[in-house]
């Protein structure tokens, strides 16, 4: 093992350790205590905020702006129902996300492991560093993404109220294309990885086996942005929650 | 803590619009009073003061309005 190797070798053990639980399974987020705190405000916070609208709408019945009483009430069952929902359905796409992986695992092993790469002195500046650096990013992204769900399920009630009231749907509905890309972008993650398996094996050295290692951790890394723009489509106003507002006639 | 001042935020807005509609109920009452004889006058007035009364009502029970949609939905106000 050449010196580079033999340096890089305890910082990569480290990443590893903080990077193997985070790419096999999301973990349950909704029982950390601060989280259910937390949500149980934004709750009540939506419990007032629809009060306060209730409030608004008599104000504009006084005033003699007409109301459309049926609206008014579709909106608030729809509040109630979606804000108590709202973690239920973040621990669906946590579950769904979890289960997808687990069924691509059962045909390829998904995990992390050291690319052999060679060890000749020019390989090694060409290639242990960048692997190195795209690690380290990686860990960030998915740390990001540890960090990015637990805030997404601590404001679901709100963002589920957003869905429901029609001057704020564009905002809930982009809350509710987070919510599914920050979810569910482990799985493409997981996908490449194992595409990148398929492609190399990433076993035994070589130059071919160690680019296409490089190619799917910048993957990795690009894909949640990737795939927030497939989801809410690039430059135009969320397509697909769009069309289905258009279909649902909501 | 936050949640108190919340709901006292709902009291005091209550409040406000408890006053104005008071203040609506007046100018409904007023336009009434000044309508004489003058069927479409007198039926704006009449309809100012159900919206009005309407309105109150509204105000009153926004309250009980949401705890009874949370209710339906299967658990307590979260407030």
């Amino acid at each position: 093992m050449s010196l580079i190797a033999a340096a890089v070798q305890p910082i990569l053990q480290s990443v590893f350790g903080i990077l193997a639980p985070l790419v096999s399974i999301t973990p349950a987020v909704w029982l950390l205590p601060i989280v259910s705190t937390l949500w149980h405000f934004s709750l009540s916070l939506v419990g007032v905020c629809t009060v306060i609208l209730v409030l608004a709408t008599a104000a504009r019945t006084m005033t003699g702006s007409p109301v459309n009483w049926l609206k008014l009430l579709v909106s608030l069952a729809l509040t109630a129902v979606l804000a108590l929902l709202s973690m239920r359905i973040c621990i669906f796409l946590i579950h769904l996300n979890n289960a997808l992986i687990a069924s691509l695992a059962a045909r390829v092993a998904i995990h992390l492991s050291p690319i052999s790469l060679p060890t000749q002195i020019l390989a090694d500046l060409v290639l242990w560093l960048p692997y190195l650096l795209l690690l380290i990013a990686l860990t960030v992204v998915y740390l990001i993404r540890a960090i990015e769900l637990m805030f997404l399920a601590t404001i679901s009630p709100l963002g589920m109220m957003a869905i429901a009231w029609p001057e704020t749907r564009r905002v809930g509905t982009r809350y509710f294309e987070e919510l599914v890309v920050v979810t569910l972008v482990q799985t493409v993650q997981a996908f490449v990885l194992v595409l990148s398996r398929g492609l190399s094996g990433l076993e035994g050295p070589g130059p071919a086996n160690a680019l296409v290692g490089l190619a799917a951790l910048y993957l990795m890394i690009r894909a949640p942005a990737l795939f927030r723009r497939l989801i809410s489509g690039s430059g135009r106003s969320y397509p697909l929650w769009a069309a289905a507002a258009q279909w649902l006639n909501f | 803590m936050v949640q108190h001042f919340l709901l006292n935020v709902i009291s005091t807005v209550q409040a406000w619009l408890g006053t104005a509609s008071v203040l609506f109920l007046l100018w409904g009452g007023y336009l009434l009073w000044t309508s004489g004889d003058n069927p479409a006058q007198r039926s704006h007035a009449w309809r100012h003061l159900a919206a009005v009364v309407g309105g109150l009502v509204v105000v009153v029970f926004a309250q009980d309005l949401v705890r009874l949609v949370y209710s339906w939905a299967g658990q307590g106000a979260p407030f």
